[in-house]
């Protein structure tokens, strides 16, 4: 399983790869997975969105939505996903998405409502705040889980969709339990709630006929944000010993220290992603995700802000260009895998799974 | 790409080659779309041609360089060779007011109007929505909240920064007995004296309509008028609900940063969360003066007291800042809470009373 060769950058947008028209291999746990794999060369994910053409996105977006009061925000959201997506090459194809604006407007103004008239009501009574904050985390475990589905559903790799088939019974199992494991052990076991959360977002995602699966394992999660905290928790102890007011300067190394944790977490989950029989790779290196993000922060707070948009799609970039996939025959993806919902039932489910964007 | 010019429709536009997906499989195919006003016709490599109604297909509009998408029945897709959707089938599904929205992100002048009328809401909302929104909010909410809130924050600053105070019992009672009658008669305004090293000397308006007054301020007085000038000013902010307005705008300025930058929430909200919260409290503070010098000309209290510990109050600090030795880089002079202290005491001390 453990191959330690780094795998080949190769991908450039412009070049399609060709299919080799091989179906790929459907044996389950092939004890061979040597001659698939063989087939397979890694290709690496290449993100060229501009950061000039970005502005231009983002500011108009902002514009609109303020000149509008809010109601442009859908199609805010989608114009910045189209953007970010049709950007993001695989192998010669693209990522796209597909999400209706007008949709998603309706679906937030009834939620909007909703929350409004429950808080309303809530107002009237005396324990109603009380109720209105327990139905909401009771109802968060339900919207996590429509917000993977709305977003799946939406997201199309040459013209095949994801799917996200996560139970709601799973989604409360996860997501009460991760809750209650984290608080009880006051935070110990939060990295278990962490890899939950995670195996529930990818094992229940499919692309055409291939399911995702993760298999990081809670001893690498564990490390992941346990060695820079280890770390820090040293480097305080040794300065508070020996210069005290030097302890301080902990306080200033925790927004670096939470950059290395973040990249540190990105690439042992991306490392143990798998697309049927094909591997995810992720080498991004910590000490630049911790470098570009701050220097990124550093120049949004020079600009007032105007650099946004260039922040965002210089972080899109290393992370997506830090990830590589064993090529599967991409043009041999089966499109109808789910049966097609009738019009209607997509439509009312797009309104109904609201996304929150998390 | 074959040219297959079979019996075209009566076309005066050019044919549009486009990738077509056939909804069954992820593989594209080179196709040609062939201009006709009553349905949309593919033409495949192979010659064989599909008809789509106009009305069955969704438009992806192009974003950027990102090019535009007709989403077909049955999961089958076109992808246009280019942002732009050709002029007859915009003609054919519906004007395209997102297309302009294209036009205007990619163009030099509507990004400059952008940025100076989104730069202009942002200021007149922070200048002027926010702090009447705060204002009417602050009134509207009923006494049991202030005090609620103001109990709270005791609370908090009881178990964190402030000790029980060290004065005896009668000199506390007699400070408050001559806040009640000199400053505050007929108003439920009440004293709590505190010991903070941490804070120094110092006076808190909390929103329950109490001041916490610490030691340090006690002791740094001269005498009791001193300390009715800083009580004066503090009751200004009671009576203008200060405390509670610079919590209210707090809030709404990082939900408002949050809502409207998105992309982003880290440290950069949070610093012009600082600096935005930083403005309100100076005119809140320029607020209580105006207060604090009425009420010291209406209960004749000469207003140098004020000027007279305003001095010590500023030596007390560059004291403290000195023995901390970071005198280098003055950020306060750029987050400054107050106004100019030199400013504020020429005030007091050159006024006629």
């Amino acid at each position: 399983m453990m191959s330690l060769e780094k795998p080949e950058p190769t991908a450039s947008p412009a070049n399609p790869n060709n299919s080799t028209g091989l179906p790929a291999n459907h044996s389950q746990n092939h004890p061979d997975t040597q001659s698939v794999r063989g087939l397979a060369t890694p290709t690496r994910f290449v993100f060229d969105g501009k950061a000039g053409e970005y502005f231009g996105i983002w500011i108009v977006n902002i514009l609109l939505t303020l000149v509008t009061l809010g109601l442009y925000t859908p199609w805010a959201k989608v114009r910045r996903l189209r953007y970010f997506y049709g950007h993001t090459h695989y192998a010669g194809e693209r990522l796209d998405f597909t999400g209706i604006p007008s949709r998603i407007l309706v679906g937030r103004l009834i939620a909007w409502t909703l929350w409004g008239g429950s808080a309303l009501i809530a107002k009237q009574t005396a324990w109603g705040g009380a109720v209105l904050m327990m139905l909401l985390i009771v109802a968060l475990p339900w919207l996590l889980r429509s917000t993977y589905r709305f977003t799946a559903r939406n997201s199309k790799f040459s013209n095949t969709r994801f799917y996200y088939l996560g139970s709601l019974g799973k989604a409360y199992q996860v997501y009460l339990l991760g809750a209650l494991i984290t608080v009880a052990s006051l935070g110990l076991l939060f990295p278990v709630a962490y890899l939950w959360h995670k195996r529930y977002q990818f094992d229940q995602l499919t692309l055409g006929q291939h399911r995702f699966q993760l298999t990081t394992t809670v001893g690498e999660v564990y490390a992941a944000m346990g060695v820079p905290l280890l770390i820090l928790m040293i480097i305080g102890g040794v300065l508070a010993v020996v210069f005290p007011p030097l302890a301080v300067l902990v306080l200033l190394m925790l927004y670096p220290f939470m950059g290395w944790i973040r990249a540190r977490l990105f690439r042992t989950v991306w490392s143990r992603v798998r697309l049927g029989e094909y591997a995810f790779r992720c080498d991004l290196g910590s000490g630049s995700y911790v470098g570009t993000s701050m220097m990124t922060q550093a120049g949004i707070v020079l600009s007032l802000g105007l650099l946004i948009p260039w922040a965002a799609i210089t972080l899109q970039r290393l992370k997506v260009q830090s990830l590589t996939l064993e090529t599967p025959p991409i043009h041999a993806l089966q499109s109808l895998q789910q049966s097609e919902p009738s019009a209607f039932a997509e439509e009312l489910m797009d309104i109904l799974d609201l996304d929150i964007s998390l | 790409m074959t040219t297959s010019s079979g019996t075209a429709a009566p076309a005066t536009e050019p044919r549009v080659c486009v990738r077509y997906f056939d909804g069954r499989t992820s593989q594209p195919y080179a196709a040609e779309l062939i201009p006709d006003a009553t349905t949309l016709i593919v033409q495949l490599e192979s010659g064989e041609r599909r008809h789509f109604d106009w009305s069955s297909l969704t438009v992806l509009n192009g974003v950027g360089s990102v090019a535009a998408v007709l989403e077909l029945p049955e999961e089958q897709r076109i992808e246009l060779p280019n942002p732009e959707i050709p002029a007859w089938i915009q003609k054919a599904t519906g004007k395209h007011w997102l297309d302009k929205v294209r036009h205007w992100e990619g163009s030099l002048r509507w990004i400059a109007l952008s940025v100076v009328v989104i730069s202009a809401l942002v200021a007149s909302f922070v200048l002027l929505v926010v702090p009447a929104a705060a204002n009417w909010i602050a009134w509207a909410l009923p006494e049991s909240t202030l005090k609620e809130t103001g109990d709270q924050v005791l609370q908090q600053l009881d178990s964190h920064l402030l000790s029980p105070s060290t004065l005896i019992q009668d000199r506390q009672q007699a400070l408050e007995r001559r806040y009640r009658q000199q400053l505050a008669p007929g108003v439920s305004y009440r004293l709590v004296f505190r010991n903070s090293p941490e804070i120094g000397a110092n006076a808190i308006a909390l929103p329950n309509q109490t001041i916490v007054v610490t030691d340090q301020l006690v002791d740094l007085a001269d005498n009791d008028q001193e300390i009715m000038a800083v009580l004066a000013h503090e009751t200004g902010h009671l009576a203008f609900r200060h405390s509670l307005r610079q919590a209210i705008t707090g809030g709404i300025t990082s939900i408002a940063m949050a809502m409207i930058t998105g992309d982003i929430i880290d440290l950069g909200n949070a610093l012009v969360g600082v600096v935005v919260s930083q403005k309100y409290s100076r005119d809140f503070e320029r607020e209580a003066d105006d207060y604090a010098f009425r009420l010291m000309t209406d209960r004749h209290i000469p207003h140098h007291y004020f000027a007279d510990i305003l001095r010590k109050l500023a030596n007390s600090e560059e004291k403290n800042s000195k023995e901390d030795g970071n005198d280098t880089v003055r950020l306060s002079d750029f987050l400054q809470s107050h106004p100019p202290t030199a400013e504020r005491i020429a005030r007091f001390a050159n006024a006629q009373s």
